[in-house]
């Protein structure tokens, strides 16, 4: 639901991201920044899931109707 | 009461679900290889001096970007979502750092993981009191200068030691 819609706005400015950095002695160096579904290497539960026939369970997905499914990130 | 249908994909014979899985196969190994395609691009974007300071509140007192590193030559930051209005923080972004395992690899490998927030530190502490499996942090952050994203700053919250 949240990621249809637009975190920025159901979450009053807070986005959640993964950005990364790289250090050469006293400098700093920003390499990568990513949100939203980029950030679902934090777990491994939703590649688990993704090998079961009823997955993640999340309306974003393309399953067989009448599949289990509850709203994406709810 | 009547037990309610268990929907199921099709039944069939061994050899016929060899079939298809030999043609999901291939499809994995397509993502797969894709995966390590856009891997290797990624490895090969360039990258920006930050020029500005930030500051970090944890429990070891005010610490630099430069700190969080802890000596390493990589470092990755989660940005936690905890508005600073907020007495708890995000239960997606919850439960995202409960799950998280033993990150004692990405240390062997030169890099450093921490998680910051934008609410106080003591917001933090508590929360992560009423959150069973929380990680003992160190960290959080403080300042008022922007983050280089889209997201504001920091209180950092760092997730596991890299002691």
């Amino acid at each position: 639901m949240a990621a249809a819609v637009g975190h920025s706005v159901l979450m009053e400015g807070e986005e959640h991201g993964l950005s990364v950095f790289f250090r050469i002695d006293d400098d700093v160096f920003h390499t990568y920044s990513t949100f939203a579904r980029g950030c679902e290497s934090l777990t491994d539960s939703y590649r688990l899931l993704d090998t079961t026939p009823y997955g993640r369970q999340q309306a974003f997905e393309d399953s067989p109707p009448g599949w289990p499914q509850k709203p994406t990130y709810g | 009461m009547a037990t309610p249908e268990i929907l199921h994909t099709g039944i069939v014979s061994r050899d016929q679900w060899l079939t298809e899985r030999k043609k999901l196969l291939a499809l994995e190994k397509e993502l797969t290889k894709h995966y390590d395609r856009v891997n290797a691009e990624r490895r090969r974007l360039p990258m920006v001096k930050l020029e500005k300071d930030y500051a970090f509140d944890g429990p070891n007192g005010k610490q630099s970007l430069k700190d969080l590193f802890d000596g390493r030559r990589q470092l990755i930051v989660y940005h936690f979502m905890f508005d600073p209005s907020w007495d708890k923080g995000c239960s997606g972004c919850t439960g995202f750092v409960n799950a998280l395992g033993d990150l004692s690899l990405l240390n062997k490998q030169d890099t450093t993981f921490v998680v910051v927030s934008r609410a106080p530190l003591a917001k933090l502490d508590a929360y992560k009191a009423l959150t069973p499996r929380s990680r003992p942090p160190n960290t959080t952050i403080a300042p008022r200068r922007k983050w280089p994203q889209p997201w504001a700053t920091p209180s950092l919250w760092r997730v596991r030691s890299t002691a």
